[in-house]
């Protein structure tokens, strides 16, 4: 099992935690420190260590388990290429202002994001070249769709 | 008459020096290597001395550096625990010379018994069976398999098993470089190599006045790269025929070489009773804590007090009980039994009733070299802890044992935990079928298998994520009293991600707060 990521799904309703994937999990009381657990009528005391920090430790009835958190809203700007300009929210692409191969400024608009019913233009972050284009006008995209590369001057 | 020890060592050794040490109202000097600033052993003590660098060679074995520290503290006495100087004579000299005490044997005994080749002789001599001795140059096909041994040797550093004659150049030049590194003489030799076997070895103790007490037999048959991992008194297969003859070759051992001080006897067995001398250790050994819990005696207290010149009484006490002891490592069976390593983020273990010290009745016995925030590096071998159980039976021993290592807090880096559980309720081990094949004939893939299985990995998930957002309830600064989670609208399931531990948990993933 090291190194398998364990997805858990749960929502509280008005009947208490409903854990995704599982019918048999009844009362649920957690605090930072420790999680006790109703599973088929017997109570499961489980000590967690770290709980909210990277790294996490479960401590059960004679077993222990070291997880690591991962993160919860993923960044999408981590993931990808240095340079990599990002869609922040979903929406369309009203306009682009620049072409593959153009010298830009930091600051220069390179194009325009329009969702909510409001333009939100998409600014150089530093004078480069851009790189490559992922977007042409008129396309819908997702938040975190890599829009424009810009390769910063200086950079082979 | 001592007034202040120097313990020549680092890690649970130290530790467990000083508290005899404390007991007995003698002052305590620790030593430490850069690697060890933050061990427990140096805050400890009463003073401590740093030796610069890491490296084992520019610290735990410059003698000229130990006796210095000694004159700088204070100390009037040196231990020098196990492992490093402390099977080496001419340290044992020079710390006489310098006019200081040594809690050890004569520097002679321990010459005499330093070079396995030499003690090998003696004690065919003196009537004890020893397995012949091959010249590393004119091993033949005939005499495969045979291991490989390092004449100062110790602590499976410098052993191989050699099974082809095209092997055998190979490994003798890597055991001549361990045992050069690790104990500054690139001596080997090499013996026929007994498949199945059982690993015996008799606890001598031995006063200036010429009474030798053999305290029974320790059986350290459970092996991983020749360095024990469980170590249990008595041992299963011993019936009081073999106790006898292994305890009157164990006294006749040390009467032989004039031995003063705690050693030990070691010695190969088969099944069928035969056995064979192996080599004695002129130290106090790793596992000396199950002949403690049984015989009741402090082996620290009696070196301090032979070393004074104290006489033992006439008989020892009378064993009770049985007592196994695990060497809980840094280390991942499931990988080759790979070091591990990185920093103890928390380090406890239930139920302990004594610590470096004889339970006051049957319990659990902790001998730690960290505690929490203790980083583990590779300098040094990787034993976090020794742990023991002692009861009035051996399947008692083994389940209290067992259950304690379950519940332990080791956090931090991957460790043989779960191995040494599963050895300990193993029904081959609790037949006392525990020869030296036993992980082999058994199979890591059953043995290393985490104590966790699937169902309490995603218990300790969900766990995981519900204490993450009860956390982040408890520190959030805007509606902090309603419950985590609260919709007045039925809403989609939340989503916890968590990825099980293992070697590569400090890989660095983004995280989120």
């Amino acid at each position: 099992m090291a190194g398998r990521t364990v997805e858990v799904g749960y929502r509280y309703t008005r009947d208490g935690l409903l854990v995704e994937g599982r019918d048999d999990v009844g009362r649920v009381t957690a605090t930072p420190e420790e999680v006790i657990v109703e599973i088929g009528g017997a109570e499961h005391r489980l000590r967690t260590f770290g709980a909210g920090s990277p790294d996490v430790d479960v401590e059960g009835d004679g077993w222990s388990v070291a997880l690591r958190a991962l993160p919860r809203f993923p960044d999408a700007a981590a993931a990808v290429a240095a340079g990599s300009l990002v869609a922040p929210m979903p929406g369309a692409v009203a306009a682009v202002h620049v072409a593959v191969g153009d010298r830009v400024q930091a600051g220069s608009p390179l194009l325009v994001l329009e969702a909510m019913k409001m333009q939100h233009p998409v600014v150089a972050p530093g004078a480069g070249v851009v790189r490559s284009l992922g977007v042409v006008a008129g396309q819908q995209v997702d938040a975190g769709t890599v829009l424009a590369v810009i390769e910063a001057e200086g950079e082979p | 008459m001592i007034t202040r020890v120097l313990v020549a060592n680092r890690g649970e050794i130290a530790r467990r020096v000083f508290r005899t040490c404390r007991d007995l109202g003698i002052g305590t000097v620790a030593v430490y290597s850069d690697a060890d600033a933050d061990s427990p052993h140096r805050a400890e003590a009463d003073r401590a001395v740093r030796l610069p660098g890491s490296a084992p060679a520019d610290t735990y074995l410059r003698a000229d550096l130990l006796i210095a520290a000694a004159r700088a503290a204070g100390a009037d006495a040196v231990h020098p625990g196990y492992g490093f100087l402390s099977e080496n004579a001419e340290f044992a000299q020079a710390v006489l010379d310098a006019g200081l005490t040594w809690i050890g044997p004569p520097p002679a005994a321990i010459a005499a018994m330093g070079s396995k080749v030499a003690a090998k002789k003696l004690m065919a001599d003196a009537g004890v069976p020893v397995l012949p001795e091959l010249d590393p140059g004119a091993v033949a096909d005939s005499d495969l398999p045979v291991l490989v041994k390092a004449s100062a040797g110790g602590g499976g550093r410098g052993m191989r098993v050699v099974r082809t004659l095209a092997e055998l150049p190979a490994a003798l030049d890597a055991a001549r470089a361990e045992a050069a590194s690790a104990f500054g003489d690139p001596t080997v030799f090499c013996e026929p190599y007994i498949e199945v076997g059982r690993h015996l070895e008799v606890q001598v103790l031995a006063d200036a006045h010429g009474t030798v007490w053999s305290l029974g037999e320790r059986e350290c048959s459970l092996q991983r790269r020749h360095q024990k991992i469980v170590e249990e008194t008595p041992s299963p297969m011993v019936d009081d025929r073999l106790r006898g003859e292994l305890s009157a070759a164990a006294v006749a051992a040390a009467k032989a070489i004039d031995y003063v001080g705690a050693g030990t006897v070691e010695f190969l067995a088969r099944n069928d009773g035969s056995f064979w001398f192996l080599e004695t250790n002129t130290r106090l050994q790793v596992e000396h804590p199950v002949t403690e819990c049984v015989t009741g005696l402090d082996l620290v207290a009696a070196q301090l007090r032979i070393a004074a010149g104290e006489r033992l009484p006439a008989a020892p006490p009378e064993p009770r009980g049985a007592a196994i002891e695990v060497r809980l490592y840094a280390e991942d069976p499931a990988r080759d039994w790979r070091p591990t390593g990185g920093t103890v983020r928390r380090f406890a273990v239930p139920g302990v009733t004594a610590e470096f010290d004889v339970p006051p009745r049957p319990g659990i016995r902790l001998d730690a070299g960290v505690a929490d925030g203790t980083p583990v590096g590779m300098a040094y071998d990787p034993m976090l802890a020794k742990v023991i159980g002692w009861a009035p039976t051996r399947e008692e021993a083994a389940a209290r044992l067992a259950a304690a290592l379950a519940g332990a807090r080791v956090h931090g880096m991957t460790t043989n935990r779960d191995l040494l559980v599963r050895t300990l309720r193993h029904p081959e081990f609790l037949a006392g079928r525990t020869d030296t094949a036993f992980f082999d004939r058994i199979g890591l893939g059953q043995l290393a298998s985490p104590l966790a299985g699937p169902d309490e990995v995603r218990l300790a998930a969900l766990a995981a994520a519900l204490a993450g957002a009860a956390t982040r309830r408890r520190d959030a600064r805007v509606l902090g009293g309603l419950p985590s989670g609260w919709r007045n609208v039925p809403s989609p399931a939340a989503a916890g991600g968590v990825r099980r531990g293992g070697a590569d948990r400090r890989g660095g993933l983004p995280v989120h707060p």
